[in-house]
């Protein structure tokens, strides 16, 4: 963890007055992003950004992260995950349509199984992501934890769009394979 | 809908460890190799030993060619992104929420396109279209009359009229596949119905499937292709699987993209390719359709394209994101740095390849010119967008 996210965690921790201001100066854009990505909407997503200022207010302490980024990154996108929850009930969103479409082809198809354990369902997509090679692991984690668009990662990771599309691809197959073979059920 | 799977593994995905997602949270946009200080020191005396030496470059045989940095604002992108939405059943017009229509076996979709009473000949049949409710998810059909379109073919498309509109609306067959170039031409009546956007961009792609150049031409090509290009239209259609097609398209060497729009249709700024390989290619309809028109005719047309019309590359340069934009180191010149051009256009010669008789005047000074109302910003040179090759960011 760098200087600056020690800091703001010390903040926090000391219930300084600074420490939202400080944590959105750094933090702001890529909340946004995020949120922005899932939700397709400014207002939700400024709305999830703020949620996510009080959340890590409130979780820090006792929380202590060691890794601040991935943390705030957690929490905004689990906000804005139960936002789209939400919102899915009332009306439809075409960009994460796609989104949620795409995974729905990471998913084996075992209907008559129990559903695994979380636990053991986030273990095997950790282990899958490991055995990934880091370009695959980026692209995936790109798509599907941020959201990005494909040609977003294209321009970030300096791959064509062409070859970003056919690593998700071929990503998604292997991942409900290793899913299956696993017997592991989402 | 039901996402209750998918929600799931979202979230588990939240959960991931966090060396995974700050490895790729940190992971910066690759930026082409002009605008990476270290590489740009080397290049910039480059380009001072060869304006001293009178040498003009050639690069990846394409020459020097000028860039244009065109500004952009990010929040246009974030607006295409809001085209997403998609409008409740209400707030769509007839030919949008009826959508599909069978005929003769044959089932036809809107193009969301009206076409000209004066272009509707007879009455083919009375048939039903059907639309379908995104958020009440039921289906709503409504009888229509069926016209042919002067000059095209049924068997690709259709004028329908609802009764509640007096308008006629294209339909065509979604999966309409022509036997050859030949019927392809005349199904659609492209003679007439082709137009072109004046544009032609011409990119490299790599054996690889990498992309290496992107120099766009402006220039009337109508003549040129069809004399060259379509003078021959008995060629069958090359028919390709996914497979193949992708493939095909990740290995098509110098491939000159002309931009078209065939407006009755509703196709608007689409394109039509041709490949040194001898392909002729359309996304007309959707969907690629190959035609091998042979390597001798597509060479003809690049060469043409390229010996008769004026060349340059396109930068977007975004506003939220300084760091796309040209640096002042590039120039010597930094007092002309006011960040005030943005939104403007700025074209900045390279020394490789002086400016045509018609542009700019030449300064003299290591051959960069600039545009009249412009100001310079940073020296651009031709070179690769993505210079770092894809596939090989190893970090």
């Amino acid at each position: 963890m760098d200087i600056t996210d020690i800091r703001i965690v010390e903040l926090f921790t000391n219930r300084s007055k600074d420490a939202v201001s400080v944590l959105s100066k750094k933090y702001e854009k890529l909340c946004r992003s995020i949120s922005y990505n899932i939700l397709g909407n400014r207002e939700d997503a400024e709305e999830c950004v703020n949620d996510t200022y009080l959340k890590v207010w409130d979780s820090i302490p006792p929380a202590k992260p060691d890794n601040l980024t991935a943390y705030v990154c957690r929490i905004v996108r689990n906000i804005s995950l139960d936002k789209l929850r939400y919102n899915l009930r009332s009306k439809r969103n075409g960009k994460t349509d796609t989104l949620l479409s795409e995974l729905s082809e990471c998913i084996p198809s075992q209907d008559n199984v129990e559903e695994s354990a979380d636990d053991t369902l986030k273990n095997a997509i950790t282990d899958f992501l490991d055995g990934l090679s880091d370009r695959d692991r980026k692209i995936f984690i790109r798509r599907y934890f941020f959201c990005d668009d494909v040609k977003s990662i294209s321009k970030r990771l300096g791959v064509t769009e062409t070859n970003v599309t056919t690593i998700l691809n071929r990503t998604r197959n292997n991942l409900k394979k290793y899913l299956s073979d696993n017997g592991i059920a989402v | 809908m039901d996402n209750k799977k998918e929600m799931r593994l979202m979230k588990v995905i939240s959960d991931i460890p966090d060396d995974m997602i700050t490895s790729a949270a940190n992971e910066k946009t690759k930026k082409p190799w002009y605008k990476n200080f270290a590489v740009l020191g080397t290049a910039a005396a480059c380009i001072c030993a060869v304006a001293v030496g009178g040498v003009l470059l050639a690069m990846n045989g394409q020459g020097g060619y000028p860039i244009k940095y065109i500004y952009r604002d990010a929040d246009d992108i974030k607006t295409e992104e809001n085209a997403a939405y998609v409008p409740k059943w209400h707030e769509r017009t007839i030919e949008e929420q009826y959508r599909t229509l069978r005929l003769s076996d044959e089932l036809y979709g809107s193009r969301c396109t009206q076409v000209d009473s004066s272009l509707v000949q007879g009455k083919i049949a009375s048939a039903t279209a059907s639309g379908y409710d995104d958020y009440t998810e039921k289906t709503y059909t409504t009888d229509v009359e069926v016209y042919s379109i002067s000059k095209v073919s049924e068997d690709f498309a259709v004028a329908v009229k609802f009764a509640q509109d007096d308008g006629y609306y294209v339909y065509e067959i979604s999966d309409y596949t022509p036997d050859s170039l030949e019927s392809f031409v005349s199904d659609l009546n492209l003679r007439e119905n082709l137009s072109f956007s004046g544009k032609i961009t011409s990119k490299i792609w790599l054996d690889d499937g990498k992309l290496r150049d992107d120099v766009t031409f402006e220039g009337d090509v109508n003549k040129a292709v069809w004399d060259i290009l379509l003078s021959d239209t008995d060629i069958p259609i090359t028919i390709m699987d996914g497979d193949e097609d992708m493939l095909h398209t990740m290995n098509r060497g110098k491939t000159m993209h002309i931009g078209i729009s065939v407006k009755l249709f509703g196709y608007n700024n689409i394109v039509m390719d041709v490949d040194e390989k001898g392909y002729l290619s359309t996304n007309i309809l959707s969907f690629a359709k190959y035609f091998y028109i042979g390597e001798e005719k597509a060479k003809e047309f690049i060469d043409y394209v390229e010996k008769n019309f004026e060349g340059y590359i396109i930068k977007y340069v975004y506003e939220d994101n300084p760091d796309d934009k040209p640096k002042p180191e590039y120039t010597g010149e930094s007092s002309t740095l006011s960040h005030d051009v943005s939104k403007e256009e700025v074209t900045i010669y390279s020394t490789a390849r002086p400016p045509h008789d018609s542009g700019p005047e030449t300064t003299g000074d290591g051959g960069i010119s600039i545009e009249k109302e412009t100001q310079i910003v940073g020296v651009g040179y031709d070179t690769s967008e993505y210079d770092v090759p894809p596939g090989n960011n190893k970090e």
